[in-house]
């Protein structure tokens, strides 16, 4: 395998829970390359924020992470320990959260808190740490930088917060980003504007963006790669034109049907997953989509394992043609799921 | 032609917000905005924050009252009518249900509390309706002892849902009602408004920022800007010829479902924030079906 910017082979995390270990993320391998975007999709409670904190080193103190292999650019993260882990954040691999009014600390400038960040990880000056503080403001679209620097976080809308937030990830000119559904709690228009910002930067400096999100209209639109998670694991994964142009795993044929489009008849029932993510404690067996799926069968007791090539697309069913078929059904706007 | 349930004429409003330490100064987020809402419609209000739509729904419901213009409910102004009679036409489901629902009630309580403020029937007949409202919006009548964090996003919005219908209002006013859920939920949550309305013969006021939403679920939609209705007309036409340059904006922003579409590339400059401000409104008015 060629340089991988980011190599992860089999990550579990567990939490110890009152009522027993839970398995947030189970076997979970990707790979990101250099300049790449790698969407990670799913719904709440499937395990994409864990996974991304884990890679990151940041898990609540009763999360355990086990991996077979985690390297970043050539070196084995799981060697790092903590004070090698904090030299990489923030410095060679940022995150964005999703929340700008919660992510920012409220009593002290924007500024600030984006030179802390260059200067906790670089011997700059503080004039220059403002240089590029202005100089990336500018960058992700924010007019009057200089004077921006010395207002406080309440002072911004949500649009400018979230641009602040993406400004202070590229403060060190990260390698890898990191962005947890960065564009969800705004307005259609800036969102676009925000993405193409952010695929701007990603070409102008070749990071490899991790894109966490539920909203497939973004991922198809964005991503090179994609890996659909459900219940702490990968159920598919591919290129972003396998998993849209021919989706294997029943859980993403339903994602990919139940999104309000003009295709399907106005004002008429939508396909929909019937059921809930199941709890994760205790572990599941088998087919962890089993009980919301609509082919489930006696052998979907059985562990299944990810199967096809990891170039181009893996899925974790057992009976892939059949649901591909029934996949062309849910197009014509038909409900498959009862 | 369907009677007009709720008529808002020429409804202007003003905020009133500090600025700085010394003087106050007003934000006008209505600017003389007018909208007939019929019997059995669904009306879809989109904008982007702050273009006035979660104000002229509190306006609807009488929770606001604005600076100038009426809003009728069969004909009777709701500044003449008391809270608790509009309460029984037109009910609320919002956008977060995390923090719609009361942590401390049971899901009973919650329920079946609009009766007992309008003290309708005994305790006994207050949880027997509570419970088959659970029926109606899908839920298993077991979560009535439950409490709210015991359920999920979707459990926790057909609550609401259920909590909103117990008064049998005629009108339902849903503010972004699935933003907070996964859309598999999503998808849960209209089916059921759109079972409920033929049920019950609701007409809906939908707000949300999600076209897509709107597109599938509204007959007519009403598009805002900076406080004005810039473009009403019934859905088909808005999304397949749309007229006013911000409807389009909006259309072209929205990141649908389109592999390998890319990034939609419309650049907001000054003059086509101009353009926006300038163009007069494109109100077409209601014609029967």
């Amino acid at each position: 395998m060629d340089s991988m910017l980011l190599d992860i082979e089999k990550l579990n995390v567990t939490i110890d829970t009152a009522a027993g270990p839970l398995k947030a993320v189970q076997n979970v391998s990707l790979r990101v390359a250099k300049g790449e975007t790698f969407c990670i999709v799913g719904e709440s409670g499937c395990g994409k924020s864990i996974t991304a904190l884990s890679l990151m080193g940041l898990m609540p103190k009763r999360a355990k992470r086990r991996a077979e292999r985690m390297m970043f650019d050539g070196t084995d993260m799981t060697t790092l320990g903590e004070s090698g882990m904090r030299r990489l954040r923030g410095n060679r691999i940022s995150m964005i959260f999703q929340e700008p009014m919660t992510s920012l600390n409220p009593v002290f400038t924007i500024g600030q808190q984006l030179t802390d960040v260059m200067r906790a990880h670089s011997r700059v000056s503080l004039a220059e740490a403002r240089e590029r503080a202005a100089f990336l403001l500018n960058k992700v679209g924010i007019t009057n930088a200089r004077e921006r620097l010395g207002q406080f976080p309440h002072e911004l809308s949500g649009g400018l917060r979230q641009r602040v937030m993406i400004a202070m990830a590229l403060m060190c000119s990260p390698d890898l980003m990191i962005a947890d559904e960065p564009t969800t709690a705004l307005d259609v228009t800036i969102q676009a504007e925000l993405l193409r910002l952010l695929r701007d930067l990603q070409q102008e400096f070749e990071m490899g963006l991790v894109l966490i999100t539920h909203d497939l209209g973004i991922v198809s639109r964005i991503a090179d790669r994609i890996a659909v998670m459900y219940a702490g694991q990968i159920v598919e994964d591919g290129t972003a034109d396998e998993i849209f142009g021919n989706p294997l795993h029943p859980y993403t044929q339903g994602l990919i049907a139940c999104i309000p489009s003009p295709d399907h008849p106005r004002m008429q029932h939508l396909p929909s997953i019937p059921g809930t993510v199941p709890p994760l404690i205790g572990g599941l067996k088998g087919c962890h989509f089993r009980e919301r799926c609509p082919y489930a069968m006696p052998s979907c007791m059985e562990e299944i394992e990810l199967k096809g090539h990891e170039a181009a697309h893996r899925y974790r069913c057992i009976l892939p043609a059949q649901t591909s078929a029934a996949h062309a059904k849910m197009a014509q706007g038909e409900q498959v799921h009862a | 032609m369907p009677e007009v349930v709720l008529n808002v004429s020429n409804i202007s409003h003003f905020y009133r917000a500090a600025s700085g330490f010394w003087g106050r100064r007003s934000v006008r987020a209505l600017d003389d905005v007018s909208l007939k809402i019929h019997r059995g419609e669904i009306v879809g209000i989109v904008g982007e924050s702050g273009s006035g739509k979660t104000t002229i729904s509190k306006i609807m419901m009488g929770l606001l009252t604005p600076t100038s213009g009426t809003v009728e409910l069969d004909g009777r102004s709701i500044s003449e009518q008391s809270r608790r009679d509009i309460a029984r036409r037109i009910q609320f489901v919002f956008q977060d249900p995390y923090a719609s629902l009361n942590p401390r009630q049971s899901i009973g309580r919650i329920i079946s509390q609009p009766l007992k403020v309008h003290g309708i029937g005994t305790s006994v007949e207050q949880a027997k309706a509570a419970r088959e409202a659970l029926d109606v919006v899908g839920l298993s009548s077991r979560i009535f002892d439950a409490y709210p964090n015991q359920l999920s996003g979707g459990q926790r919005q057909r609550v609401a849902i259920a909590r909103a219908l117990i008064l049998k209002p005629d009108i339902l006013i849903c503010d972004e009602p699935t933003s907070a859920l996964d859309v598999s939920v999503q998808s849960q949550v209209l089916n059921l408004l759109l079972d409920l309305r033929k049920e019950f013969d609701l007409t809906y006021v939908m707000v949300s920022h999600n076209l897509s939403v709107i597109e599938h679920m509204a007959s007519r939609v009403a598009v805002m800007y900076l406080g004005r209705i810039v473009e009403l007309n019934v859905s088909e036409a808005i999304f397949s010829a749309p007229v006013h340059p911000y409807t389009k904006l909006l259309l072209d922003s929205a990141m649908t479902v389109a592999p390998g579409a890319g990034i939609p590339d419309m650049r907001i400059t000054e003059e086509l924030r101009e353009n926006l401000r300038q163009h007069p409104p494109a109100i077409t008015s209601f014609t029967p079906a």
